[in-house]
């Protein structure tokens, strides 16, 4: 074995709080081998981006760290000024979680890597060696994107800049610290492997931190699992998948949903009634000033029957969040009509449309963003009942009932939002749902936010929800294989319209679109052999 | 998921800055001084005594008498009611006003806001202080025109602040979820925008109290505030400004002082809130 490239040496840090001191690393000692291509998993809170931003000096500032991290012969502990800068620029290529917000949103693309080569690598043409640096991780034409802004970017084409940003100095480590953070399942398979062939000339180590166990077993050799502070497990990536040691691994591996799991619970058969009728709808937002307006969907129709468990599936930007949104009347559809228990809701107005709420409820994706931060648990779960129970008691009744059923003790009437962990705010989004028994339940991406055992623990609620068929649910979902074990039929959405829908077992094993092979192709598995 | 911090900020609010305590013990000082008036002085504050006009500090009279013979000191802290009570009346006057306006038009959105800005655009290309002139030479100079009067001038800034507010919170998520468990839109304003918009109106408050004192002041000073002699600082001021010249300098330093002071601890109070808000 080659002499390692980085070598951490029992690093703690701690964060003195008002509340008391957070040991974010408590001894963490791991190494990465020049091209070696690392893996970091664990969930949030668990320490994990500690490790990057002590690489770089970026940890908060009142952080203390104790420990010794040796990069390519420098103790990287010790730098300060001038030596620190240029380690930074040079040594290190480090790739943010959210990289939108990462690059400097008033600076062209072109300069920001101009800047950085200037600064720490000069020499050549920079031009010319920026549009290189942006060929060289796929991005297809660097000449027009040297002159655009990252707010004219994709997510994953500015992740990709991003990378191109962190490699445009040649360094020696790159570290990405969950760089597949809100991008679907397809870009994170597609960035990940362009991140973990970075290691792939033999001179050049890669550390991809992330919270996603499959998708890291795709592309590191070696795993390192991280809980609360400490590595709990490690070893090459084959290994740790096939026979985890650690509880916690084990757990974290169970989490993965999986695509092969079917549906137990068998659909009812045919005449149920039809709780909502969409014919043919058209969405286009309103143009901005100077742009054509662009439709969102285009001949969309879908019915959905009483008991019905129905997914419907996208990409990002593929329209779904637009059907789920003119499902519950909160944009009107440009054509076609939208019927629902028999009434045209499509060209109601609002009060009359308000009239229609109680029968149809939503749950949102940011579990936190969908709750009223002034609120308490029990006025928010009580918003939608205030409306039809009049009486008190029995809606304090309905309130302790209906969050047993999503798996909360009736104490946690009087928290507040930010009172909550992830999980249970999202479970909180769906007592509010249910609270006034709708017929209709609409899902939008209810999991996708949180942690991976915690998305594990909802998936399961809202299964068991489903089982009960005593009313239509409709669930979103980028992701292939967390609605297989959930659904009856699927619905599988490409730029605005349904190229395909059926029962989800004949979906999955006979997709005719070429748009549902992608899509079950990069639904997230554990691979065993990694390469 | 960000890299959310493990703990989780519990006790960040019940603390009070030490700069809104200090403007609030001092606001709460003044004000307490002028309720306790009648304990503090025995004179009344427009008790006339017939044997001492413009006369200095002495142990009778502590901040000496004015030209009518009315002893300075009564008089400054008896005024304190009316600037602290009008400049209170005001400000609350303001933010109803403000909010009855700025919510609706921040709710709707499209035409209706655009044509209540440019309506707002046009009351504010107005001097402020003129305008309140204006408006108090229309309505005539009593207590409850003067409060009317301020409040008005005072509202539009309110209007856009909470306009502004609805605005960035209108297409958030909660927002949507309040409009899909079916509240009407006065319950999707008042239960659900409304309380999300009011901090940082609550910040502005403190510091427009103080604004409203200097603004009742300058009416007065000019004529159009309270009528003499009632007791009021900025009439105060403007009638012993003649007396400065002469050398008989208590009349219109002592009112001075209080006003300054007041105004003070109402801008300590709003600091600290903002420094408060900017922190979060």
């Amino acid at each position: 074995m080659t002499a390692p490239l980085l070598e951490i040496r029992d690093l703690r840090v701690a964060i003195p709080t008002a509340t008391g001191v957070i040991e974010a690393l408590r001894g963490v000692s791991l190494s990465v081998a020049p091209g070696e291509v690392l893996g970091i998993v664990g969930e949030s809170g668990g320490g994990k981006s500690m490790i990057a931003r002590t690489l770089t000096h970026l940890l908060p500032a009142q952080a203390e760290a104790q420990g010794q991290v040796t990069l390519a012969g420098t103790d990287v502990m010790t730098l300060r000024g001038e030596a620190l800068r240029r380690f930074r620029g040079r040594s290190v290529g480090l790739c943010f979680q959210n990289p939108r917000s990462a690059l400097n949103p008033v600076r062209k693309i072109g300069d920001q890597l101009i800047d950085r080569l200037r600064e720490h690598a000069p020499g050549g043409d920079l031009r010319a060696r920026a549009v290189t640096a942006l060929a060289a991780v796929g991005l297809r034409s660097p000449e027009t994107m040297m002159g655009q802004f990252p707010h004219q970017l994709s997510g994953g084409m500015a992740q990709r800049v991003m990378i191109a940003l962190s490699l445009a100095c040649n360094p020696r480590l790159l570290v990405a610290d969950e760089p597949t953070t809100g991008l679907d399942v397809t870009l994170t398979g597609e960035i990940l492997t362009l991140i973990a062939r970075q290691a792939r000339d033999g001179a050049r180590g890669v550390m991809i931190i992330s919270h996603d166990i499959a998708a890291l077993s795709k592309v590191s050799d070696r795993l390192v699992v991280m809980e609360k502070g400490l590595i709990v497990e490690e070893g090459s990536t084959r290994r740790i998948v096939t026979a985890p040691r650690h509880r916690y691994t084990r757990r974290l591996i169970e989490a993965v949903p999986d695509v092969t799991t079917r549906r137990r619970a068998q659909p009812r058969e045919d005449g149920r009634s039809v709780v909502m009728a969409i014919r043919d709808i058209d969405v286009t937002y309103p143009a901005r000033f100077g742009r054509r307006p662009a439709p969102a969907l285009t001949g969309v129709s879908l019915d959905i029957r009483m008991g019905d468990t129905i997914a419907v599936v996208g990409e990002s930007g593929s329209g779904k969040s637009t059907l789920s949104r003119a499902i519950m009347g909160l944009l009107a559809p440009s054509r076609g009509e939208i019927r629902f228990r028999g009434k045209t809701m499509s060209s109601m107005r609002f009060s009359a449309r308000r009239g229609l709420r109680r029968y149809m409820q939503m749950v949102f994706q940011d579990p936190f963003d969908a709750l009223n931060p002034r609120m308490s648990v029990e006025d928010i779960v009580s918003d939608p009942l205030r409306l039809v129970e009049r009486d008190a008691a029995r809606r304090s009744a309905a309130i302790d009932r209906v969050l047993v059923e999503v798996g909360l003790d009736p104490t946690f009437r009087t928290r507040r939002p930010h009172e909550l962990s992830g999980g249970q705010a999202q479970r909180v989004g769906i007592a509010r749902a249910l609270s006034i028994a709708p017929e209709l339940v609409v899902l939008d991406e209810p999991a996708s936010a949180l942690d991976v055992t915690v998305q594990a623990q909802l998936l399961d609620l809202i299964r068991r929800l489903t089982e009960r068929r005593d009313r239509a649910y409709l669930i979103v979902s980028h992701d292939l294989a967390t609605v297989r074990a959930l659904c009856d039929r699927v619905v599988v959405i490409d730029a605005g319209r349904i190229v395909e829908e059926g029962p989800t077992e004949h979906v999955f094993t006979n997709p005719a679109s070429p748009k549902t092979r992608a899509l079950l192709d990069a639904a997230p598995r554990l691979y065993t052999d990694a390469t | 998921m960000p890299a959310a911090a493990p703990n989780r900020p519990a006790q960040r609010r019940s603390r009070l800055e030490p700069i809104t305590a200090i403007g609030a013990a001092i606001v709460l000082a003044v004000l307490a001084a002028g309720i306790a008036a009648p304990w503090l002085t025995p004179w009344e504050p427009t008790q006339i005594d017939p044997f001492f006009f413009l006369e200095g500090p002495n142990a009778q009279h502590w901040f000496g008498t004015d030209g009518n013979g009315m002893d300075v000191f009564a008089r400054v802290l008896y005024a304190a009611r009316i600037d602290i009570g009008i400049a209170l009346a005001s400000v609350a006057l303001a933010v109803v006003l403000g909010t009855a306006v700025g919510l609706p038009l921040g709710y709707a959105g499209g035409w209706v806001d655009d044509i209540g800005m440019r309506v707002l655009d046009i009351l504010q290309a107005f001097p402020v202080f003129i305008l309140a002139l204006a408006i108090a030479a229309i309505l005539g100079t009593s207590l409850p025109n003067l409060i009317l009067t301020i409040g008005l001038i005072n509202a539009p800034p309110y209007a856009r602040l909470i306009r502004a507010e609805v605005v960035a919170l209108r297409h958030r998520t909660f927002i949507e979820a309040a409009e899909c468990a079916g509240n009407s839109h006065s319950s999707l304003m008042l239960r659900h925008l409304l309380p999300n918009a009011l901090t940082p109106i609550l910040v502005i408050a403190p510091l427009n109290c103080g604004w409203a004192i200097l603004t009742l002041a300058g009416l007065s000073f000019v004529g159009l505030g309270i009528p003499v002699p009632e007791a009021e600082w900025g009439a105060m001021i403007s009638a012993g400004a003649a007396d400065v010249v002469g050398g008989r300098w208590w009349t219109a330093t002592f009112p001075g002082l209080a006003l300054f002071l007041t105004v003070l601890g109402f801008n300590l109070i709003g600091e600290g809130l903002q420094q408060r808000q900017a922190q979060r």
